[in-house]
């Protein structure tokens, strides 16, 4: 079992790289939008860890519980990411919105590794989601921000329109570089932003301007405000996840170790910093770690406030969730435990990288006073789509 | 009859805020439509100097993709490469824009 886990993971991983490697015949085209996709890149860096930690919109490599007895290597993406690895297509944004499930259905499979690095067990599951912040579905069309973004788009297209032809009419023997500037302005601009930036007036030249409505220079500051609004209003929108695993061993059989979780974020609204309402609840069953073999089966409820204390341009770099656990055991208690068992716990999560997440979890029992910390890191990879 | 066929594909999920097409003759605005994504429109009966104006914006996703591609004949049409973008166009940004520059034969 241990050799077909590690072919699975290989072929994943080749999957991912060599599909880069068919990219590099377009060198020259992937240079010229590099810059762009490192600002595109920007928009899912402002997505929260909390969220980020619930759905694989990518390929995400987990590593959980480092020098615990549990450590786990976990690989986690959607139904979507696998078909369209089969059929680019489905990218198409008709075929793309068509693909509801499939984009929504989370599919995981991994290994827990013995202390010394040996495999213990084989996980596997899948979930689904409700997802209404998803960005690529939910769009701004019909916002207040899209209203001001098409009369500053109106108003430019209009001014280029008449300024080609009154150079035309003018028989300006420079009337093709004249026109191209103005092209080029307009390029410079969506190239290194992943949002809308409003040209300034002053940006174009001066036998431009009087072509521009006398609305324009208000553009900026109208657009900046409410786009920001529109965005966060997706953003705080409801997040809901209901999933299944199943654990095997050597000896054990389906139904032996098995989890049933769900998860519903919904954000708040708030002015300084980004909050969330994190409601997670799970039914777990397991084999019992000691020795003697029965079943311990445990519910657990969480509730918590997702906060981003620290973040820089809107992208996230420390977040806390303070939050409140509940655990009942039905059955499998080890020796000195309590079947209702109540914690108070925090969640740290570090940005150490533009990916790399490290969550470090604190948890107060508040029955017997003790504190316990578990490390985690999650790594999340690109989407190997090739353009 | 002088027709010119406009193609635009959206990937990587849906346009943000849509795309919408503008087409101009002697600075005067004759058509304009705007599209929640990918679209295919084609001009009829064109006869003298004109502009074209695609823009708009792509999905809200790492993995967006637009493609702007004007189809016609060349015997018919004479795209003015000098002062207009690529055909096709490929755009990886958020916002994206094609502008194109033609006139009939």
């Amino acid at each position: 079992m241990k050799k077909l886990l590690i072919v699975l993971c290989a072929l994943l991983s080749y999957d991912l790289f060599c599909q880069k490697s068919e990219i590099i015949p377009k060198a020259e085209e992937s240079r010229k939008n590099e810059v762009k996709k490192i600002a595109s890149e920007e928009a899912d860096d402002k997505k929260s860890a909390n969220w980020q930690d619930v759905i694989a919109n990518y390929f995400q490599l987990a590593l959980k519980d480092l020098g615990g007895e549990n450590q786990k290597f976990e690989l986690k993406t959607t139904l979507f990411n696998l078909k369209a690895q089969a059929n680019k297509d489905l990218w198409i944004d008709y075929n793309y919105e068509k693909e509801k499930f499939s984009r929504n259905f989370q599919i995981e499979a991994g290994l827990y590794l013995k202390d010394d690095n040996k495999v213990n067990a084989f996980t596997y599951g899948f979930g689904w989601s409700f997802n209404g912040r998803d960005r690529s579905i939910n769009t701004l069309a019909d916002t207040k921000s899209e209203v001001i973004f098409s009369h500053y788009e109106d108003d430019i297209v209009a001014a280029k329109a008449k300024y080609a032809y009154y150079l035309d009419r003018m028989e300006d023997p420079k009337v093709s570089e004249k026109v191209k500037i103005i092209t080029d302005i307009k390029d410079k601009y969506k190239v290194n932003e992943s949002q809308i930036k409003i040209i300034p007036l002053t940006d174009f030249p001066e036998d431009f301007r009087p072509f521009l409505s006398e609305q324009y220079k208000s553009y900026e500051e109208d657009f900046i405000k409410q786009n920001k609004s529109d965005i966060e209003a997706i953003e705080r929108r409801l997040y809901f996840f209901i999933g299944v695993n199943n654990s095997l061993s050597d000896g054990s059989e389906i139904l032996d170790n098995y989890k049933i979780n769900a998860v519903f974020l919904k954000g708040i609204k708030s002015r300084n910093v980004k909050l969330e309402i994190d409601f997670r609840n799970h039914y777990k069953v397991s084999d019992s770690t000691a020795t003697l073999v029965y079943k311990r089966k445990e519910f657990a409820s969480q509730l918590g406030l997702n906060i981003s204390v620290m973040a820089k341009n809107e992208i996230s770099f420390l977040e806390i969730k303070p939050n409140f656990e509940y655990r009942k055991i039905f059955s499998g208690l080890i020796i000195d435990e309590k079947s209702n068992q109540f914690f108070a716990n925090a969640d740290v999560r570090v940005r150490i990288l533009k990916n790399l997440w490290v969550p470090l979890i604190l948890k107060y029992d508040v029955d017997n006073g003790k504190l316990f910390g578990f490390l985690n890191i999650s790594f999340n990879f690109k989407t190997a789509k090739d353009k | 009859m002088k027709n010119l066929t406009l193609n635009v594909t959206v990937s990587g999920g849906l346009a943000d805020y849509g795309i919408t097409y503008r087409l101009y003759k002697n600075g005067q605005l004759i058509q304009a439509k705007k599209y929640p994504g990918s679209f295919e429109k084609t001009f009829t009966n064109l006869d003298g100097k004109y502009s074209l104006y695609i823009y708009g914006t792509g999905p809200a996703t790492n993995e967006r993709n637009v493609v702007i591609q004007l189809m016609f004949d060349e015997s018919e049409i004479d795209l003015i490469e000098s002062m207009s973008s690529d055909n096709p166009l490929e755009e990886s940004t958020y916002e994206i824009s094609g502008d194109y520059y033609f006139k009939t034969l």
